[in-house]
């Protein structure tokens, strides 16, 4: 790791301890406690025709080396997060614009955005 | 008095209401427009089976012979379900049902030129229903929804 990629290394922990939540995240029977950091939080809609959908839209922004043996993010991987005492569970989903459900963040990889939507 | 592609829709409604049979919460219903929630956080958050009939065009009436009238009215037919499993992505066969579903409860039914919707009004001879869409791909992936859009034209002779 150079010392460019130390220094983001070091930014990202400081932005997680900053502004960080604890939320579950799973794959199957496999779960990972750890901290994220909230990305975007909002609804979309498509309103294309007389029929309109919205979906409520979250991003977490995730220490990539704290997904561990889970390696990158998968569509279906579920994160829960309590928000205001109500256990949320939010569901890695690809875009709109068709790109997978998560990229990473910045050139050093150090951080992993995941994009979701909430199931319940 | 309602207008005429107004009182075609609602006829349609109450056709599909009554060869459906929709057991709450599945619906069926005329509507200008709808907004509902794909995901769970927005309300009024879309549960069981819907159809949506909506009025899209209809055509000022053409000369059919000397002495009678021939008058089009299109409409949307939308079905729509949200998958609610623990699957990343509906399942085939969930799927599978609901193209079923939409092609012998909807389809079939609208298209059948012996059906009479309103006095006079019959499926049109000229342009037959098609389905724009058997399921919405992007829906689909994003939502785990079931969508489809069909496009059903009928005809009355005045």
């Amino acid at each position: 790791m150079n010392r460019s990629q130390l220094g983001a290394d070091a930014h990202a922990r400081f932005a997680k301890k900053a502004d960080g939540v604890s939320v579950v995240y799973g794959r199957g029977l496999v779960t990972k406690s750890l901290t994220a950091w909230i990305g975007t939080n909002n609804f979309s809609r498509d309103q294309s025709t007389a029929i309109v959908p919205i979906s409520s839209d979250r991003d977490y922004l995730l220490y990539t080396m704290d997904l561990g043996e889970l390696g990158v993010p998968q569509r279906g991987d579920r994160i829960t997060e309590t928000i205001n005492g109500v256990v949320c569970v939010y569901e890695a989903t690809p875009t709109a614009d068709g790109n997978p459900c998560w990229v990473y963040q910045g050139h050093s990889q150090a951080m992993t955005r995941i994009y979701t939507k909430r199931v319940s | 008095m309602a207008a005429r592609v107004i009182e075609v829709a609602d006829a349609v409604v109450a056709f599909l209401q009554a060869s459906w049979v929709p057991v709450a919460p599945d619906l069926v219903e005329r509507v200008y427009g709808a907004e509902f929630g794909l995901t769970v956080g927005y309300e009024p958050l879309l549960a069981g089976r819907r159809l949506m009939v909506y009025p899209a065009t209809y055509e000022h009436p053409n000369l059919e012979t000397r002495t009678i009238y021939r008058k089009e009215f299109v409409l949307k037919v939308c079905g729509v379900e949200r998958y609610t499993g623990d699957e990343a992505l509906p399942p085939k066969e969930w799927m599978d049902d609901r193209v079923e579903w939409f092609e012998k409860k909807v389809f079939l039914p609208l298209r059948n030129q012996n059906l009479v919707v309103l006095t006079s009004l019959i499926p049109s001879l000229e342009n037959p229903a098609t389905v724009d869409e058997v399921y919405d791909i992007a829906k689909y992936f994003e939502n785990k929804t079931f969508w489809t859009t069909g496009t059903f034209s009928f005809q009355e002779f005045t």
